[in-house]
């Protein structure tokens, strides 16, 4: 510890911090303009100034590390002048157009004028003209005049999420900001964000709120399993005008990624559903409520009587509340009688949540999302966190800042992370497994793991490591073309590293081989003890916003609330005793086999709850034929979905502004959903509807609120047993892995992929999300802000590829697979390796899923999403 | 006797004006070069740390305007006061000058002068307004006359040159403020891009470079001065492991061909100049590998091969044609190099043949006699030049010599020592390299030198050295050795390796093509040009200069490049401007030791982590590891951006 005087006060310091951060432990005021705690040190505002004894020239506090004995006066005639006049200079070209400006109210320089007492100033006014330039996205204004040149903004955008579009130009008085970068922006807003003025505003709301008229409502994000926490600004209770976020609030601190931060404009968008709409002689017809729900229950009532519980399935929403997934399962389960119900991340991360309850004995993230920032290796592999999850990326990216980790990423395309790695693998697709289970082989002959660790925490490891016996050097090269030597090199870095951390996404799970990959994962992630407290980690990245509380919740076949499986019987007896219904004893059908079923006639009635399958399941006419055999279809979303044109009745839910409950992030924090404004039209909160549909079916839920909800919850589910309201309020709460019981090693077994290109169908096509859209895009590609920066879908090919085909960019193509074919833009890109392709895509509105093979793998869960082969042709 | 009228400069103030010429005092400090060329005189000079007034007739006024200008239109823009303030205090000297100076405005100079001096982020601002305050208060009539008459005084033409200590130290002065900056703001590919208009080589000299600039370094007046050093070697090692294209953009294609000899530190240095240029280049060069010097006389645990080899790479990816295993005067001769076609031919061979020791027996070929040179030589080629022999002994004291010793630990030798006729103080090597050696545990011979080879059937088995004491300094400033009469012993080697100085080879030159010499077998060129006395024929590094510093070579043959760009498009060679202005604030210096600088200091530079001595010394691998992303960042905020300015009145 360091001794140190601030202002006469005798105060300890730890060497590495700053007279800044001394002065603000201990509640000494220094006024600042351009530092902020998670930025590099800036030092251009120079407010910040403090006489240090000894020394001639006043110091900046901000970027000054403390030196025992220091002597520090903050309040000097010297140094109060100093500041005074730094912030006049930066007055004489600041335009008072304040009542005009967006930040009024909010502003850091009003403040800082108004606290140092400025009423007039002796320097004369200086002017510029400089040119107005293109920002780096039509989402952000510059009003270049407006800037303090305190270059927050710059600093942000490379230490933050790593973009750098933005630099100074030009010198003395006519230096600016300019957005030299422009294609390296993603739109994140982190920029907007930081800027203290009004420099950067908002360019997408038509609506202006001044901040006294805006009312702000924390909530947590809808986009993407991060579970950011901002701030919806709403008008009147009517309108979301604009989203903020406050610099210490949840797992973002501030940051946002494009979707949470312009996203937000579905919400009021004109195809909202806002009435009950019933189906007669073919046609949409608008309903009451009473009308609806009751025509609802009777005919659910009937198919139940005719065909049994059983002959009703039911798909959840991942999207939706915790609250809500409950409700439905228990709906489902304990009043209608069935097991058949999923929800969509069952399809999208099912295959990593079911293959690591296998091995560690948690569905879940194995840490926390901030843990990875400690990690002095990351292992990347069929992620792309940038695009996807971009608040983990920044964090990811920490962890190069702080500890100089090493990368490694194992994609085929080239990703914005190949930027920051140490090492590039580009496997073929779909033989993830088979380098993996190469590496662990490597390991063990190489002495590359923990014996300790896997001698007593683990079992399984002889047998999984019998089954590598095929997996050489030789057959990893033969296989996935991962040569020996890149081979060496990842055993090389992984074991030269302390705490590995394991990033992989849905190019991992979203193959037919999914959920052996992630097995493979696991046993790579044993050997070194990454699941343990002092380990680097597993990270599945989860799209959906609520993909783990869906699960958690019971929302599939076989697992009821708490992972606990329903053909276990003093599980399911606990559960029939406080809910007071019977629960079938065995697992459903998932979210594809309700389907078959449904094709083959056994499933006759189906409640679709914010999923559009006609968007994510393969093979569409298959479908839509299937859809014959129903007697009845029900479908509760926010707009009219592919399905939905489909359905007997379409009940009008809210979005998460419309709405109260929780959301369980892929970290398993649970944290708030708070509603923002009233909902929509004549639409109801989603847990209402299930609830009375539920009573009106004679299995009375009188829940009044989702908060009631959420205390059967943690009543029953140990897990949830803290995740009250009332504790939930201070912040989100993670829920605990302590099981206690040994981690388990999983034999592998790999298979080849369903199809191989050839002659008609030279290509691999691999469909992929990207940044500026969610999940199968019926929210985003409503949002005007994200439909400005990223119109359209398009297929991205390799240039050797693109003049086989004697296509160019920006052609119209179409894209043929062995099932179908769908039209779209063709993008030259040379980040691809040559024969694949990838199909840029939120499947809607185009229909991709058409082409996807529809093979499965064997626990019948996972489409092939991740590949298929096909060939692009000039339309 | 001195012609200086008025200095304040380092803040001591010399007033000669109305005094008799021989009552005038020479300003102390102060080295204010007579000539800014040939043609012209330097009237005054403006500079961060003073004036200088040479002639009575220039005008203070507008000197004192253009210079205030010249450090707004530096000024970087990252801190309030020095972006907008010296932009207001240029505006009321604009208007000063322009005849319309209010009579408050030379107090508002004066104040705000001295807050933008105070409050300023870096040394430019720190440093900016202080010619204009001491031209105020020592020339303050100049001024309120000005405002007074309400005249407009004519503008001058001036010269400025931004310049900052470590900069101007360095023979190839690297933009270090420049790419120091940049790595404090992450943009680590920006930065090594930043390096490399000034050098190819920011991994050789990130690893092996002399570092004038640390010397130079005003950081360490506060604590501890920077390392620069390991701060280029981090962005060179940050884009090969992180497999950066390196970002190389041509400036044009020219079809005049041009041969370099050697693929050394000039050589590499003058092809990547010129193929950035345009021209097609030929590199020819004697041994399999590329370096010259750098690759035959330092060890791989200083500099590892494939840092080299990949710089050299990057040359070739210009479009550098590199000819290995060609040797010049044996392959090919330099008339027939211009008959090929060749347009100009840059020689840049090094000093690569060592100087005889003057002991007796040194000529007769004894086995395990070798000089230093080709001791290293071999080994970098892979070979241990005598594996019979176990016992080491070098003799002298520079870098070769250290090279030496610890070489021989990782060929296998078991008793190293070293033999040097002054003491460790007086010792050419580098310190560090000196500790490292102790370290790794070469015997250390302090004050003796050879006087006899002991031979024992053609093989060497010891050598007679004699004891010395240290006498009267000689030019070179140290005290220069003198045997002790009488005091003669015996060491026990197989191994006898004179270190004790690196000659030129220019035996391939032929009296046709007119390339003249000089007495110290260097190959003379003419001043500022590069050119020697055969038109079209250029030459730099240590075959000019004689055995000097890699960094220097490196810069020479970047600036031999430019002239050879010049002659190839029929201009006058001679020596740019920008040259000549650091010429000139290499003589003011910029660096001034005794500074005290004022802020708080107190933080260590960040050090590399090497190998331990023990696993080091018997192999090859290199022994320090580079710096982290977080502690090169952490250095490199340490940096204190002394950018300077200066300004020349003619």
């Amino acid at each position: 510890m360091i001794k140190l005087k601030i202002d006469g006060k005798e105060l300890t310091a730890r060497p590495d911090q700053t007279i800044l951060e001394v002065a603000r432990e201990n509640g000494i005021y220094i006024p600042t303009l351009c530092y902020h705690e998670r930025l590099s040190l800036i030092k251009s505002c120079r407010l910040c100034l403090v006489d240090v004894e000894g020394c001639d020239m006043p110091m900046a506090s901000c970027a000054t590390p403390v030196v025992d004995g220091m002597v520090v006066q903050t309040r000097t005639e010297r140094v109060e002048r100093m500041r005074l006049e730094a912030l006049k200079l930066l007055l004489v070209n600041h335009p008072l157009d304040c009542p005009v400006c967006d930040a009024g109210g909010e502003c850091q320089l009003q403040n800082r004028t108004f606290e140092f007492g400025i009423k007039e100033n002796q320097f004369p006014p200086e002017r510029v003209d400089r040119p107005s330039r293109e920002y780096g996205t039509p989402l952000i204004r510059q009003w270049t005049e407006r800037c303090v040149m305190c270059l927050r903004c710059v600093h942000a955008c490379i230490d933050i999420p790593g973009a750098d579009v933005l630099d100074v130009v030009d010198h003395g008085f006519s230096s600016h900001i300019e957005a030299v970068r422009k294609e390296n922006c993603i739109s994140c807003g982190e920029c907007l964000h930081i800027c203290p003025v009004g420099a950067l505003t908002e360019n997408l709301s038509p609506i202006k709120g001044r901040r006294w008229q805006l009312d702000r409502v924390q909530t947590t994000c809808t986009f993407c399993g991060c579970g950011c926490q901002l701030e919806l600004n709403s008008l009147a209770d009517r309108k979301v005008v604009k989203v903020t976020t406050k610099g210490e609030a949840g797992v973002n601190q501030g940051s946002l990624c494009v979707k949470g931060r312009f996203g937000y404009d579905f919400v009021n968008h004109p195809e909202r559903l806002q009435r009950p709409l019933v189906k007669r002689s073919g046609v949409f017809v608008e309903a009451s409520w009473e009308e609806a729900l009751a025509l609802v229950a009777t005919r659910l009532r009937e198919v139940k009587e005719k065909y049994g519980g059983q002959g009703i399935g039911g798909i959840s929403s991942s999207r939706a509340t915790n609250e809500e997934n409950y409700l439905f399962q228990k709906w489902m389960r304990a009043c209608i009688g069935t097991n058949h119900l999923d929800n969509g991340a069952g399809l999208a991360n099912g295959s990593s949540l079911y293959s690591m309850l296998a091995s560690t004995g948690w569905p879940a993230m194995t840490h926390s999302m901030d843990d990875v920032a400690q990690a002095d290796l990351i292992l990347i592999v069929g992620a792309d966190p940038y695009e996807d999850n971009l608040i983990f990326s920044n964090k990811m990216r920490q962890a190069i800042g702080r500890h100089d980790a090493k990368i490694i990423l194992v994609d085929p395309r080239k990703t914005q992370w190949e930027r920051w790695a140490d090492l590039w693998l580009r496997p073929l697709p779909g033989t993830d497994l088979v380098w993996i289970n190469g590496l662990i082989r490597l390991l063990i002959e190489k002495g590359g793991y923990s014996k300790e660790f896997v001698g007593s925490k683990t079992e399984g490891f002889e047998a999984m490591r019998l089954s590598l016996e095929r997996f050489s050097r030789e057959f990893v090269t033969k296989e996935s073309g991962i040569s020996s030597n890149d081979l060496e090199k990842v055993a090389g870095l992984y074991m030269a590293a302390k705490k590995r951390a394991i990033v992989f996404g849905s190019g991992v799970t979203q193959h037919l081989s999914g959920a052996e990959t992630v097995k493979g994962l696991c046993n790579l992630a044993l050997l070194t003890g990454e699941t343990e407290r002092e380990g680097g980690g597993l990270y599945p990245m989860l799209t959906q916003n609520n993909a783990q509380g869906a699960c958690d919740m019971g929302g599939l076949p076989e697992f009821l609330p708490g992972y606990e499986r329903v053909d276990d019987e003093k599980a399911r007896r606990r559960f029939e005793e406080i809910w007071e219904g019977s629960i079938p004893e065995r697992p459903g059908l998932s979210y594809t086999e309700i389907f078959e079923k449904i094709h083959e006639g056994k499933i006759k009635a189906l409640y679709v709850f914010g999923e559009d399958p006609f968007l994510t399941l393969p093979n569409l006419e298959r479908l839509r034929n299937g859809l014959h055999h129903l007697e009845f279809l029900v479908v509760q979303d926010l707009f009219m979905t592919h399905i939905g044109s489909y359905a007997d009745v379409i009940l009008p839910g809210v979005s998460f502004a419309e709405k109260e409950g929780t959301f369980t992030n892929m970290e398993r924090r649970v944290q708030r959903v708070r509603q923002a404004i009233s909902p929509v039209g004549e639409a109801r909160p989603d847990w209402k509807i299930i609830s009375d549909l539920s009573t009106a079916m004679g299995y009375p839920m009188k829940y009044q609120t989702p908060a009631e909800v959420m205390e059967e919850i943690a009543s029953l589910v140990p897990s949830y047993a803290m995740m009250t309201y009332a504790n939930l309020e201070k912040g989100g709460v993670q829920w605990p892995l302590e099981n206690g019981r040994k981690k388990r090693f999983l034999a592998v077994e790999y298979r080849g992929a369903a199809e191989q290109p050839d002659e008609r169908y030279p290509l691999w096509i691999i469909p992929r999300g990207f940044h500026y859209h969610y999940g199968i895009g019926t929210t985003t590609k409503r949002a005007k802000g994200l439909a400005k920066v990223f119109p359209d879908s398009c297929i991205e090919v390799h240039p050797e590829d693109a003049k086989r085909a004697g296509i160019g960019e920006g052609d119209k193509v179409k894209v043929i697979s062995p099932r179908g074919e769908v039209e779209t833009i063709c993008r030259i890109s040379e980040d691809l390796p040559r024969g694949v392709a990838y199909f840029a895509t939120t499947f809607f509105p185009v229909f991709v899923n058409n082409l996807l093979t529809s093979g499965q793998d064997r626990s019948g869960l996972q489409p092939e999403y991740k590949v298929f082969i096909g060939r692009v042709e000039r339309r | 006797m001195t012609d200086i009228l008025f200095s304040s400069w380092g803040g001591v103030i010399t007033d000669n004006r109305g005094k008799p010429e021989a009552e005038r005092q020479a300003p102390p400090g102060l080295n204010l070069p007579l000539e800014f060329d040939k043609e012209r005189r330097i009237r005054a000079f403006f500079g961060w740390d003073g004036i200088a007034i040479r002639d009575a007739e220039v005008n203070i006024v507008d000197l004192t305007r253009a210079y205030l200008e010249a450090v707004q239109n530096e000024s970087c823009g990252k801190c309030t006061p020095c972006r907008v303030g010296t932009r207001i205090m240029a505006t009321i000297l604009n208007r000063i000058a322009e005849g319309q100076g209010k009579p408050e405005d030379l107090d508002q100079l004066k104040y705000l002068g001295r807050i933008i001096q105070k409050s300023s982020k870096c040394n430019l601002g720190q440093t900016g307004p202080k010619p204009a305050l001491d031209a105020i208060e020592y020339f303050e009539d100049q001024f309120s006359g000005a405002i007074q008459l309400q005249k407009k005084i004519p503008r001058q033409e001036y010269k400025v040159k931004v310049t900052a200590p470590c900069e101007s130290a360095c023979p190839s002065h690297l933009p270090i403020t420049r790419y120091i900056e940049l790595i404090k703001e992450g943009r680590f590919e920006d930065s090594l891009a930043a390096i490399r208009q000034a050098t190819c080589l920011p991994g050789v000299l990130g690893r092996v470079c002399v570092r004038p600039c640390e010397d130079n370094c005003r950081r360490g007046n506060v604590d501890e001065c920077l390392s620069i050093k390991w701060l280029k070697r981090f962005v060179a090692d940050y884009e090969l492991k992180k497999r950066k294209e390196p970002l190389l953009e041509k400036q044009g294609v020219r079809s005049e061909k041009v041969a370099v000899i050697g693929a050394g530190p000039a050589g590499l240095s003058c092809a990547y100049y010129l193929a950035l240029k345009g021209y097609p280049v030929t590199i020819f060069e004697r041994h399999g590998e590329p370096g010259g010097m750098a690759a035959m006389g330092i060890p791989d645990y200083r500099l590892p091969r494939n840092v080299l080899r990949y710089e050299a790479e990057i040359v070739e990816r210009l479009g550098v044609e590199i000819r290995y295993n060609t040797q010049v005067g044996k392959d090919i001769t330099l008339s027939q190099m211009f008959e090929q076609g060749y347009k100009a031919i840059f020689i840049g061979v090094g000093a690569q043949t060592n100087t005889p020791m003057g002991v007796e027996g040194e000529e007769k070929g004894y086995k395990g006699f070798i000089p230093g040179v080709y001791y290293l030589l071999e080994i970098n080629l892979g070979r241990d030049p005598y594996p019979e022999g176990k016992k080491v002994v070098v003799v002298g004291g520079g870098n070769v010599a250290i090279d030496c010793v610890r070489s021989s630990f990782r060929i296998g030798k078991t008793d190293v020592n070293l033999v040097y006729r002054r003491t460790k103080k007086e010792m050419p090597a580098d310190r560090v390299e000196i500790h490292d050696a102790e370290e790794e545990g070469v015997k250390f011979h302090y004050l003796c030198n050879p006087v006899r080879i002991v031979e024992k059937e053609g093989k060497v088995v010891g050598v007679e050295c004699i004891r010395m004491e240290l006498g009267e300094p000689d030019e070179s400033g140290r005290r220069r050795p003198v045997p002790i009469k009488g005091s003669e012993f015996f060491i026990e080697t197989d191994i006898l390796i004179p270190a004790i100085g690196q000659a030129i080879d220019l035996s391939f030159l032929e009296e046709k093509d007119g390339v003249k010499t000089t007495k110290r077998s260097t190959i003379a060129i003419q001043e500022g040009t590069f050119m020697t006395s055969r038109p079209g024929i250029f030459s730099a590094g240590d075959c000019v200069t004689g055995p000097d510093v890699l960094v220097r070579a490196a810069g020479h043959g970047k600036r031999a490049a430019d002239k050879i760009d010049l002659f190839l498009r029929g201009m006058e060679v001679k020596e740019s401007e920008e040259e000549r202005l650091e010429a000139l604030m290499e003589k003011i210096k910029v660096y001034r030791k005794e500074e005290k600088v004022g802020i708080s200091g107190g933080t260590k530079r960040e050090v590399l982590r090497m190998l331990p001595p023990d696993s080091r010394k018997w192999v090859f691998d290199e022994v320090e590891e580079g710096l982290s992303i977080p502690s090169a960042r952490k250095e490199a905020e340490r940096c204190l951006r002394c950018v300077r300015v200066g300004l020349f009145a003619m």
